[in-house]
C-alpha cells in the first residue's frame, strides 16, 4: 500500500470497496497504521497552522482607506449636473424639431386642448435626462471612489 | 451570511464590507503572503485587493462562489505585485534582502513552542514553489472544492491532484521533526 493510497483514503476519494480493502489492511499492518497516523497528524497541522493571521485593525485600515466621496449639496456642486441636463433636454427638444420647446403654452392653450404630445414630449425629454444624469453620477461617482482609494494605497 | 453582506455591501453599506473584510482577511493575507513572502508587502497588498473588490463588488452577480472571485483577485494582484516588484528592484540581492525580513528559518528542535512550529510550518510552505505553495494553501483552507480550486489556478483535476500529491511530500520531509513530535505528545 503506497503512501498516495492513504492520502486518496483522508481526502475521501476512494471508492466503498477500496476504503473497506484499506481499512481492513490498516487494522492488520502496523507499519502502514504509523505512516496513516504521521499523514493525518500531518493533515491537522496543516488545517490548523495554514492560515497566516491578518495584522490587527487590518480591517479598519481597509475601510478607512475607502474615502466616501461626499456629495455636498451646494450651488458649486450641482451645478454641472443641471447644465448636463439642460444640454440634455435641448439637444432632444432640438431633435424633436422644436417640439415640446413650450409644452405648458401648448399644452394649456385651449385650442390644443386634447392635444397631449407636447406634455408627452415633455415627460419623454425629462425620463431620458434623469436617466442620462442617474448613469453620468453613478459612473462619475464610481471612478471618484476608485481615485481616491488607489492613490492612498 | 456572506450573501446578505455582499448585497449590503453592494448598496454602499460600509460597515457590511468591513464585516466582510474581516471574514475574508486572513485568507486572502495567506494567500496573498505565499506569492509576495513578505508581510509588509502582503499587508499592502491584502489592502489593494479588498479596495479592488469595494470598486468591483457591483460587477459580483452571486453566480460563482464568492470566495472563489475573492481568492482569483487576491492571487492575481499578488503576482502582479511580485513582477512589479521584481522589475523595480535594481539587483537580486535587495530582493534577497526583502526576503530575509522574513522569519528566519529555524533549527529542527523537539522543544518547538506551538508558536513556533506554526512559523516553522508557514515557513516550510514558503518554501515551496509557488504554484505548490498556494494549492497546499488553497486546498487547506477547505474553503473550495477540488474542482474549484483547479479553475482558480487554471489547472486539469489530474494535475492538481499529482501536484498536491508532490506537494505534501515536499513538505513532509521539511516539516517531519515536528510531525514525529505531535505524534509523541498524543501516544
Amino acid at each position: 500500500m503506497n503512501e498516495q493510497t492513504i492520502w486518496q483514503y483522508l481526502d475521501g476519494q476512494l471508492s466503498v470497496n477500496e476504503r473497506r480493502k484499506f481499512e481492513h489492511l490498516l487494522d492488520k499492518d502496523s507499519d502502514l497504521r504509523s505512516t496513516y497516523e504521521q499523514l493525518k497528524q500531518f493533515n491537522h497541522l496543516l488545517e490548523e497552522k495554514n492560515l497566516v493571521v491578518a495584522p490587527e485593525g487590518f480591517a479598519r485600515k481597509v475601510t478607512q482607506s475607502i474615502k466616501q466621496p461626499k456629495f455636498k449639496f451646494s450651488i458649486n456642486g450641482i451645478l454641472p449636473y443641471w447644465i448636463g441636463f439642460l444640454i440634455v433636454n435641448l439637444l432632444t427638444i432640438i431633435i424633436n424639431n422644436g417640439e415640446g420647446l413650450l409644452p405648458d403654452v401648448a399644452f394649456l392653450n385651449p385650442e390644443q386642448q386634447g392635444n397631449w404630445m407636447p406634455f408627452f414630449n415633455l415627460l419623454g425629454t425629462i425620463c431620458i435626462g434623469l436617466t442620462l444624469l442617474y448613469f453620468l453620477d453613478k459612473f462619475l461617482r464610481k471612478q471618484i471612489i476608485s481615485r481616491t482609494n488607489f492613490s492612498a494605497i | 451570511m456572506v450573501k446578505d453582506l455582499i448585497l449590503s455591501a453592494q448598496k454602499g453599506d460600509l460597515q457590511a464590507f468591513k464585516l466582510l473584510v474581516e471574514r475574508h482577511q486572513n485568507y486572502v493575507y495567506t494567500l496573498v503572503y505565499r506569492v509576495v513572502k513578505n508581510q509588509q508587502d502582503a499587508e499592502e497588498v491584502s489592502q489593494d485587493v479588498f479596495l479592488k473588490i469595494y470598486t468591483k463588488l457591483d460587477t459580483f452577480n452571486h453566480q460563482s462562489k464568492f470566495t472563489s472571485w475573492l481568492y482569483a483577485i487576491a492571487i492575481r494582484t499578488a503576482i502582479d505585485r511580485k513582477r512589479k516588484m521584481a522589475r523595480n528592484l535594481d539587483s537580486s540581492g535587495s530582493l534577497e534582502k526583502r526576503h530575509e525580513q522574513f522569519i528566519e528559518p529555524k533549527t529542527a528542535d523537539a522543544s518547538l513552542t506551538q508558536n513556533t512550529r506554526k512559523e516553522f510550518v508557514q515557513q516550510a510552505i514558503n518554501d515551496l514553489p509557488e504554484d505548490d505553495a498556494l494549492l497546499i494553501t488553497l486546498f487547506y483552507f477547505k474553503e473550495l472544492s477540488i474542482q474549484e480550486i483547479c479553475d482558480l489556478l487554471s489547472l486539469n483535476n489530474n494535475n492538481v491532484k499529482i501536484k498536491l500529491f508532490r506537494a505534501r511530500k515536499n513538505l513532509k520531509k521539511k516539516i517531519e521533526h515536528i510531525l514525529k513530535d505531535e505524534l509523541n505528545s498524543i501516544l
